[in-house]
C-alpha cells in the first residue's frame, strides 16, 4: 500500500494544487482514504496528520470507510419533487444499507447528496463517476445489478 | 488620524485598527467571544457585528475583522444586531453546556434556555487536559492557539456544519496526535471545554506566585496557582522572556513538588540503612566527618559538585564553602558535562563563553543554523519561536543525524556522523573563502589570525568533507552560502559539546560566526543552549575548579582582590573536574565528597565505575529533594527543598538574571541549600550571617563585576542580561558590539583540525550510539519520572534505530534489543525511525536501562567534558 | 446560439471562428481588452452580478505577482445546470475566455475548479487542456506571442460552499473550504495571498463572444441595462426541463416557461435565482422580464438563472424544508449563526410538517431569519433564509394555514 501511495503522490508533485487530487487518487485506488495513507500524505507535504485530517473531513465526498461502490441519490429539491425518496427506499431496502453505510458486503455505499446538476432528468443519481436519471426504483435497482458483477 | 462615529459620538481612531479595536478603546462593549488576539480574528461567532451607515445602503460586517475608515458612521447596539445576538446566544445555549466567558454573555442578554442532548465524541484518555465535548463550541480559537501561534497542528476540526467538532489529529489520543502539552489550549478556551484535570475539583479563591521554571536553561517565568500549600495548575506568564509560552515541562511538571517520594527528613545511614535523624544532629555528623577526613588525608581529598539545579546564590556558597571552609578547588558541577567546552571554546576565540545574543532577538534572524540541538524536545520554547520564524519566511539548516522535528522545517539537513562536527564546519567555512563569501570587513576590523583560518580550512574541500561526514558536498555548499548570505544565528547545544573534540567544535563555530561578521549584531550570534535553568549561574559564580566567581583565573589579580573580599585565603592550585573526582575517588585519593543536587550515579559517563567510585568514598553526603540513585549510596542525605519552595536568582541560557518567588513553603523539614550551607560552614568553624538570599546576592555583586549593576529590586518584574556594570546599565542583549572581551578587543580565530572520536564503530562494534533528552522526560528523570502523567507519555527508555538496520538486525518495531558496548550493556526497546544508518539513539534519563552504562569517559583535552555523543555499540535482539 | 453553439471537439470549434478573438486580443494592449469588457456590461453569471470588466481592471492594477485566474465551474446551486450543459457542449470557448481574460490581466498560471458531481466532464476537460497544450493555445509563447499561460484542472470534493470564490481557493489550496471574511478581495490578496481573478464559466465563455463582436455590437444585443446572452436553467413541473439560452431583457418568465414546453399542473409558484439561494415568488412574476435589472427592481436577483416551477400538488412547507436541509448539510460550520441557524431552521419545520407549528415557532424563524442575514460570514449563510422569507411574503396565507 506504502508503495502505491507514494506513487500517486510523486504524479502530483509538479502540481500546484496537490492536496485534494492526491486524495481523489488515493480514494479511487483504495476505495476509501486509510489512516495510513493520510500519515504518508501529511509527512510528504510536511504538514500534519491532522491537518490533512481537516481538510479531508470536511469533504463530503471523501470516505474512511471501504465500499466498492458508492451510490450518491440525489436528494436536492427538484430531484424531491420528482421521487427521489422512492428511490432511496427501494435501494435502502434491495441492499440493506443505511443512509451514509455500506452494505454488509462491501460492495455499496449509499449516501444521499445534495443537487447533482441533473435537474433536467429527475432523480438522478451517481454510481461512482457516472450519472444516471429519469430514475424509476426498478430502473434504479436494474442498474445497480450492473455493479454487482 | 481619522475620525469616525460611533453611536452618534464622534471618535478619533487610528488608521489600521479594526473598529472593535476603536470602540474598545473609547469604552463601548461590543460582545464577541471568538476572538483571542486582536491582530489575528477569526471571525466565527457573529456576535461583534455592526452596523454601518452609508449614504447608499447600509450594510453589517463583523468589527474584530473591519478597519475603520475615515467618516464611517457605525451603530454597535441597533435592535435588529441585539435581536440577533441574542438569537446566536439562544442557539449556542441550546446545543451546549456552558461556562466561562460564555457563561457571562448569557448572563448580560438575560438568556435561560433549556439544554439539549448533543452527542458528540469525547477525545481518548490523556494524563493532563480534560476536555467537555458538550461545552465545547468549536469556536477555534484551540485549533488557532495550536496551529498558527505555537505550531504544533495537533488539534484540528473535523467534519462541518452544526456537526464540526474539534479533535486531536486524525481521531487520535493527544498524545498519539503528537500533542505538546503546551496548554496553550486551555488557555485559549472561552468556556471552560478544556482545562487542566488538576484544576476541575479546584474551587474558592487561588493565589498566584509568577517564578521561573525548575526545568530548562530558556528560564520561562510561570504563574503558579495555589490553594493551601498545594499547587493547582501553572501557566506561563506573559512578561516572561516566554511570553506566555510553555512546553510540557513547564506546564505541567510542577508535581513532583507534591510527590510522595519527596525527603522530608535527614537521614543517617546506620548499618547500611537509613534512619530519619534532626537537622542538628545530621549537621553535625557531616562537620564533623569533613573536619577528620580533611585533618587525616588534606583538604584535597574532599571534592564537592554543585548544581545547575541550584540559584545562583546557593552555588556561590558552595564554591566559597568548598574554597574557603574545606580549602580546595575541587569544585565542579554537571556544566562541565554539558557545556565545559561552551565556556572554553567560546572564551578561546571571544574573550567570553556565553551565549551571544537573546531569545526575542532570534525573532530577527534571517537563517537559523542548528546543529547538535533537538530544541524543540530540549528547549521547547526557543523551537517554537524558530518554527514560528520558519513559517514567517526565515530560513533554516539544521546538523543533526537524527531526523528532529525541526528537520521538517528546514530548508537544507545536514546529517552528518557522530563527532564529525568539526569536519563539517571547517567544509563550510572553505566554501565561503572559495567563494569570497566572507565579511572582509569584519575579518580586517574585529578579528585576528585569518590567514591561520584559511591555511586550515583550505584542506577541507566539500569532497573531502562529504567523505568524512557523509553530507552529500552540493549540500554543504548550499548550507554555507544561504548561512554566509544572510543575518545568521547559530544556536547549538550538547550535539556539539559532548565531544572529545567538544572544545574544537565549539571554536570552529565562532570561527564560522566571526568568518560572515555574524556576530555582535541582532539576529546572529552563537548561542549555546543551556539545559540546566541555572547551568549558566552555576558556572558565573564559579562553581567551577580552575575559575572564581566571574571566570577569574586562579592566578588572576582580581583573585587577590576576591580574597580581600571574603577575608580569607583561596588555594591557587586548579581543582578536579567532575570525571577526574570520579577517577581519583576510584583510585582512593578522594575520601569524601559532598553532593548538592546532582546525580551522578546516572548522569555521568561509564556509569558503572561511577558507582564504583562512590561506593569507593569514605564518606559521602548527598543533599537532595528525592532519593536519588547517587543519594541511595550516600552515608548522610540531607533533604533540600525544590525551587519552587525558595527564594533567590537563576540565570538563564541568554545571560538574564531572573528572580524566584516562593510558590509554597517546603514539604515536610526539607531547607533551602543555602541554608544548609550555611549552616555547616558555621559548624565547621566559619562565620557566616547569611539571612536570606537577598544577603548573599549583595555579596556576589561585589564580587562578580558582571553582577555589579543587578539588585533583586530591578528584576522584579523581568530579568537583567549580564554584564550589568552598575546600577543605571540596562544589561547587554548583545555580546561583543563594538569589541571582544580580549586583551586586543579583537576576536581571534581559533581553526582546528578534525580529529576522529575516541571510538569508533568497527567490526565488533558496528554501530554508533548517540545519546539525548527526550521532550517529554529531563536530565535523570529525578523530577520527571516522579509524576505519573510524564511516565504514562513516556514509560521506558527506547533505541532509535533505522529502518535498514533493523531490518538487517531483525529488529521491529517495539522489540526487545540488547545494547552492548565495551562498558556494559542494557536492554531497552526498539523504535525505527529515520535517524542516519549506522547511528542510534538512546536517551539518557532512564536508570534501569542507563544511556551512561554503554558511554565512555574519555575526555576533551581542553575542557575536559566526556564524549557522551558518540561510543561504538553493538546491537541484537533479547 | 452564441453559448450553447455545439463544438465539442476542437477542429468543429476553431472551424466555426473560435480562436480568432484569442488572435485577435492577442494583438491589443492588455488594457484594451479590458476596456472591451468594461464597456460591453457585462456581469458575472454566477450569481453575484459583479461587473466583470470592473474586477479584471482591479487584478490588472495589483502590481504584485504573479496573478491567477480561476474559472469557477463549482456549479451547485439545486436547480443549476447550465454550467454542466455548456461544459458538455461548447467547452473550448470557456477556455478560451480564461486564456483571454489571463492575457488582460497578465496571470500565467489559471486553475479550472470542476465539482466532483461532474466528474466525467472534468475528464474531458482535461483532455481539451491537453489538446490546447498541443496547439500552441496554452504553453510558452501562446500562438507566437510573448504571452505564456498554463491551466491546472482541480476536482472539488462534495462541498457547495466550495462555488463561494474565497472558499474555492482555500480548497485549490488543500484546505477545508472555509470562506474568508472580505476584504480583502480576491482582486487584493486571493490564490496563495496573490491577486486573482475568478469567474463562473459562462462569464468566461462571454469573453470570446465581446471581443469578436466588439463591446458596441455585444450591448445592442440586449437592452441597455443589462447586455448580452444568458443560459436559464428550468426545471421542476414543466414539460421540457432543459437550458435556454436567451438575451437578457428580452424574454418574460412566463415566455421562458412556455419556451420549456409550459407547466406541468397548475403553476403555483416559482423558484427563482437559484434553487436554495433562491426567491420563492407567485404568479405576479410572470410578467417579469428576464435581466437582473428588472429583478432588483422588483426586490429579488436572478442569481444563476434558474427558474424551478412549483404547481398547486406542491406542499410549499416541504419545499422549505428541502431548501433547509440543504443548508444544513452545506453549512461549512465556519460560524456560529449559520452553523446552528440553519440546523435549527430544518427542526422548526420539521416540527410544523408534523402538524405541530406554533405562532412562536414561527417568531423563532423570523429571528433566526434576521441573524442568519446579518451575523453570517458569507454568502451561503445569509442566503440561507431567502426562501423561507419570500415564500412568506408571496405565499403567507398558504404557510400559515398549518400554524396554530
Amino acid at each position: 500500500m506504502e508503495e502505491r501511495i507514494r506513487e500517486i503522490i510523486l504524479k502530483h508533485s509538479d502540481r500546484d494544487a496537490k492536496l485534494l487530487g492526491i486524495l481523489h487518487d488515493i480514494q479511487d485506488e483504495f476505495g476509501y482514504i486509510p489512516r495510513e495513507a493520510i500519515d504518508i500524505v501529511a509527512e510528504w507535504l510536511s504538514i500534519s496528520p491532522g491537518e490533512v485530517y481537516d481538510t479531508a473531513s470536511f469533504y463530503s465526498f471523501f470516505r474512511f470507510k471501504k465500499a466498492k461502490h458508492v451510490i450518491r441519490v440525489c436528494n436536492g429539491i427538484v430531484c424531491n419533487l420528482k421521487g427521489s425518496e422512492e428511490i432511496i427506499r427501494a435501494i435502502k431496502e434491495r441492499y440493506g444499507i443505511k443512509e451514509g453505510g455500506v452494505s454488509e458486503d462491501g460492495l455499496f455505499a449509499l449516501e444521499i447528496v445534495e443537487c447533482i446538476g441533473r435537474c433536467d432528468g429527475p432523480p438522478a443519481m451517481l454510481v461512482d463517476d457516472d450519472s444516471y436519471g429519469n430514475l424509476t426504483p426498478q430502473r434504479a435497482l436494474e442498474i445497480l445489478r450492473g455493479y454487482e458483477e | 488620524m481619522i475620525t469616525i462615529t460611533i453611536n452618534g459620538k464622534s471618535i478619533a481612531a487610528n488608521p489600521g485598527e479594526t473598529i472593535l479595536q476603536a470602540a474598545r478603546r473609547n469604552g463601548v462593549e461590543i460582545p464577541a467571544l471568538c476572538l483571542m488576539m486582536e491582530d489575528r480574528p477569526i471571525g466565527s461567532c457573529g456576535l461583534c457585528v455592526v452596523k454601518i451607515l452609508r449614504e447608499d445602503r447600509t450594510s453589517y460586517v463583523r468589527a474584530c475583522t473591519t478597519k475603520v475608515e475615515d467618516g464611517m458612521l457605525i451603530e454597535t447596539h441597533p435592535p435588529e444586531i441585539e435581536e440577533a445576538r441574542k438569537t446566536i446566544l439562544e442557539l449556542l445555549a441550546e446545543e451546549h453546556e456552558v461556562g466561562g466567558e460564555l457563561q457571562a454573555l448569557l448572563d448580560r442578554y438575560g438568556i435561560n434556555v433549556e439544554r439539549r442532548e448533543v452527542i458528540r465524541e469525547e477525545w481518548p484518555e490523556n494524563p493532563f487536559i480534560f476536555f467537555n465535548p458538550k461545552a465545547c463550541i468549536s469556536c477555534f480559537r484551540c485549533v488557532q492557539t495550536c496551529g498558527e501561534i505555537k505550531e504544533n497542528h495537533v488539534l484540528v476540526r473535523r467534519g462541518r456544519g452544526a456537526r464540526i467538532e474539534i479533535v486531536a489529529g486524525v481521531n487520535d489520543s493527544l498524545k498519539d496526535a503528537g500533542c505538546a502539552f503546551c496548554g496553550a489550549c486551555i488557555d485559549a478556551c472561552p468556556t471552560g471545554a478544556l482545562i487542566e484535570k488538576t484544576a476541575i475539583r479546584a474551587k474558592g479563591p487561588l493565589k498566584k506566585v509568577t517564578t521561573i521554571c525548575p526545568y530548562c536553561g530558556v528560564g520561562c517565568a510561570i504563574d503558579y496557582f495555589v490553594q493551601g500549600n498545594r499547587i493547582v495548575y501553572a501557566r506561563g506568564n506573559p512578561e516572561g522572556v516566554n511570553r506566555g509560552d510553555d512546553c510540557l515541562k513547564g506546564r505541567f511538571g510542577w508535581e513532583f513538588v507534591h510527590s510522595e517520594e519527596r525527603l522530608k527528613r535527614p537521614l543517617i545511614k546506620r548499618d547500611g540503612k537509613f534512619v530519619e535523624v534532626s537537622w542538628d544532629e545530621a549537621l553535625d555528623y557531616v562537620a564533623q566527618r569533613l573536619r577528620e577526613i580533611r585533618e587525616k588525608y588534606g583538604a584535597d581529598s574532599i571534592a564537592g559538585l554543585s548544581s545547575a539545579k541550584c540559584t545562583n546564590e546557593e552555588n556561590y556558597l558552595f564554591q566559597k564553602f568548598m574554597r574557603t571552609v574545606i580549602g580546595t578547588n575541587n569544585v565542579d558541577h554537571c556544566a562541565r558535562l554539558c557545556h565545559a567546552s561552551t565556556v572554553v571554546g567560546l572564551f578561546k576565540v571571544f574573550g567570553s563563553g556565553a551565549m551571544t545574543n537573546s531569545i526575542e532577538d532570534l525573532m530577527t534572524s534571517e537563517v537559523f543554523f542548528v546543529i547538535g540541538s533537538n530544541t524543540t524536545h530540549a528547549h521547547p520554547v526557543i523551537g517554537t519561536l524558530i518554527k514560528r520564524a520558519v513559517k514567517r519566511g526565515a530560513k533554516l539548516i539544521v546538523a543533526d543525524p537524527r531526523n528532529i522535528e525541526l528537520a521538517r522545517y528546514a530548508t537544507i539537513h545536514l546529517r552528518h556522523r557522530p563527532g564529525t562536527d568539526v569536519a563539517l564546519i571547517n567544509g563550510m567555512m572553505h566554501v565561503i573563502v572559495k567563494y569570497r563569501l566572507a565579511d572582509y570587513k569584519f575579518v580586517e576590523e574585529r578579528t585576528e589570525g585569518f590567514e591561520k583560518l584559511k591555511e586550515v580550512v583550505e584542506k577541507y574541500t566539500p569532497e573531502r568533507v562529504e567523505r568524512i561526514t557523509g553530507v552529500p558536498r552540493d549540500d554543504i555548499i548550499r548550507a554555507a552560502i544561504l548561512y554566509a548570505t544572510h543575518r545568521s544565528a547559530i544556536i547549538y547545544a550538547m550535539g556539539i559539546t559532548q565531544h572529545t573534540s567538544g572544545t574544537a567544535n565549539v571554536a570552529s563555530l565562532a570561527n564560522l560566526a566571526l568568518l560572515t561578521g555574524n556576530v555582535g549584531k541582532e539576529g546572529s550570534g552563537v548561542n549555546p543552549l543551556r539545559g540546566q535553568n541555572n547551568v549558566q549561574g552555576a558556572g558565573d559564580m564559579g562553581a567551577l575548579p580552575n575559575l572564581l566567581p566571574g571566570y577569574v583565573r586562579l592566578d588572576a589579580p582580581y583573585a587577590d582582590e576576591i580574597e580581600r573580599i571574603w577575608g580569607t585565603k583561596i588555594p591557587r592550585e586548579p581543582g578536579l573536574t567532575v570525571v577526574e573526582m570520579m577517577h581519583a575517588a576510584l583510585k582512593g585519593k578522594i575520601k569524601a565528597m559532598y553532593i548538592m543536587g546532582e546525580n551522578p550515579a546516572v548522569s555521568d559517563p561509564d556509569r558503572s565505575r561511577v558507582i564504583e567510585s562512590l561506593k569507593n568514598l569514605e564518606f559521602l553526603v548527598v543533599q537532595d529533594l528525592f532519593l536519588s540513585e547517587t543519594a541511595q549510596l550516600a552515608d548522610v542525605v540531607l533533604p533540600a527543598a525544590s525551587s519552587l519552595e525558595k527564594e533567590g536568582t537563576f540565570t538563564n541560557t541568554e545571560r538574564r538574571v531572573q528572580l524566584l518567588r516562593r510558590v509554597i513553603e517546603p514539604v515536610g523539614e526539607a531547607k533551602p541549600d543555602w541554608w544548609i550551607i550555611t549552616q555547616l560552614a558555621n559548624r565547621m568553624g566559619a562565620s557566616w550571617s547569611y539571612g536570606s538570599p537577598k544577603d548573599i546576592f549583595e555579596e556576589i555583586r561585589k564580587v562578580v563585576p558582571q553582577y555589579r549593576g543587578i539588585t533583586y529590586k530591578r528584576i522584579e518584574k523581568l530579568g537583567i542580561q549580564w554584564p550589568c556594570t552598575d546600577e543605571e546599565h540596562p544589561g547587554t542583549p548583545i555580546l561583543h558590539v563594538d569589541r571582544f572581551p580580549t586583551p586586543t578587543g579583537l576576536a581571534r580565530f581559533a581553526p582546528y583540525e578534525y580529529k576522529p572520536p575516541a571510538e569508533e564503530s568497527d567490526e565488533e562494534y558496528p554501530y554508533i550510539l548517540t545519546t539525548g533528552r527526550t521532550y517529554e522526560h529531563f536530565h535523570t528523570g529525578t523530577l520527571t519520572r516522579k509524576m505519573e502523567g510524564f511516565n504514562e507519555l513516556m514509560p521506558e527508555a527506547f533505541v532509535e534505530i533505522s529502518s535498514d538496520d533493523a531490518e538487517k538486525l531483525g529488529i521491529k518495531n517495539g522489540d526487545c534489543v540488547v545494547v552492548e558496548s565495551r562498558r556494559g550493556a542494557i536492554r531497552v526497546k526498539a523504535k525505527i525511525s529515520k535517524i542516519k544508518k549506522g547511528v542510534v539513539f538512546i536517551p539518557f534519563h532512564f536508570a534501569e536501562s542507563a544511556a551512561n552504562t554503554l558511554t565512555l569517559d574519555a575526555l576533551d583535552p581542553e575542557a575536559k567534558i566526556p564524549e557522551l555523543k558518540v561510543a561504538a555499540v553493538r546491537l541484537k535482539r533479547c | 446560439m452564441m453559448l450553447l453553439r455545439d463544438a465539442k471537439t476542437l477542429d468543429a470549434y476553431v472551424s466555426s471562428g473560435g480562436f480568432s478573438s484569442l488572435k485577435k486580443a492577442l494583438r491589443m494592449k492588455q488594457s484594451e481588452v479590458i476596456k472591451e469588457i468594461s464597456v460591453s456590461g457585462l456581469v458575472g453569471r454566477g450569481g453575484a452580478e459583479f461587473p466583470t470588466g470592473l474586477k479584471m481592471k482591479f487584478v490588472a492594477q495589483n502590481l504584485s505577482t504573479p496573478k491567477y485566474v480561476i474559472a469557477n465551474a463549482d456549479e451547485g446551486e439545486p436547480g443549476t445546470f447550465k454550467d454542466r450543459v455548456l461544459m458538455e457542449r461548447n467547452p473550448y470557448q470557456i477556455l478560451e475566455g480564461m486564456i483571454i481574460a489571463a492575457y488582460a490581466v497578465g496571470a500565467r498560471k489559471g486553475f479550472f475548479y470542476i465539482r466532483h458531481e461532474y466528474r466525467k466532464i472534468a475528464r474531458e476537460i482535461e483532455k481539451e487542456i491537453d489538446e490546447l497544450y498541443s496547439e500552441g493555445y496554452l504553453g510558452s509563447n501562446i500562438l507566437g506571442s510573448k504571452f505564456s499561460f498554463d491551466i491546472e484542472l482541480v476536482i472539488g470534493a462534495g462541498s457547495y460552499v466550495c462555488g463561494e470564490e474565497t472558499a474555492l481557493m482555500e480548497s485549490i489550496e488543500g484546505k477545508r473550504g472555509f470562506p474568508r471574511i472580505k476584504p480583502p478581495y480576491p482582486a487584493q490578496r486571493g490564490l496563495w495571498g496573490k491577486p486573482t481573478l475568478i469567474n463562473n464559466v459562462e462569464t468566461l465563455a462571454n469573453l470570446p463572444l465581446i471581443i469578436e463582436l466588439g463591446s458596441k455590437r455585444y450591448t445592442e444585443l440586449g437592452t441597455h441595462l443589462c447586455p448580452g446572452p444568458k443560459l436559464f436553467s428550468v426545471s421542476g413541473f414543466v414539460k421540457n426541463p432543459g437550458v435556454y439560452e436567451e438575451i437578457l431583457g428580452k424574454i418574460t418568465v412566463r415566455e421562458l416557461i412556455e419556451r420549456a414546453g409550459g407547466a406541468e399542473g397548475n403553476l403555483k409558484a416559482i423558484m427563482i435565482g437559484g434553487g436554495a439561494a433562491g426567491y420563492i415568488v407567485d404568479k405576479s412574476f410572470l410578467s417579469m422580464p428576464l435581466c437582473y435589472h428588472h429583478a432588483r427592481e422588483r426586490g429579488i436577483f436572478l442569481g444563476t438563472g434558474d427558474i424551478i416551477v412549483l404547481n398547486d400538488e406542491v406542499n410549499l412547507w416541504k419545499v422549505l424544508l428541502q431548501i433547509a436541509k440543504f443548508f444544513e448539510h452545506e453549512s461549512c460550520g465556519q460560524c456560529f449563526p449559520c452553523r446552528y441557524g440553519t440546523k435549527r431552521m430544518r427542526e422548526l419545520i420539521e416540527k410544523i410538517l408534523r402538524g405541530e407549528g406554533k405562532r412562536r415557532d414561527i417568531e423563532r424563524l423570523d429571528a433566526i431569519a434576521n441573524a442568519l442575514k446579518i451575523a453570517s460570514l458569507c454568502p451561503l449563510g445569509s442566503s440561507a433564509a431567502l426562501a423561507y422569507e419570500s415564500a412568506m411574503e408571496y405565499h403567507r396565507d398558504e404557510l400559515m394555514e398549518v400554524i396554530s
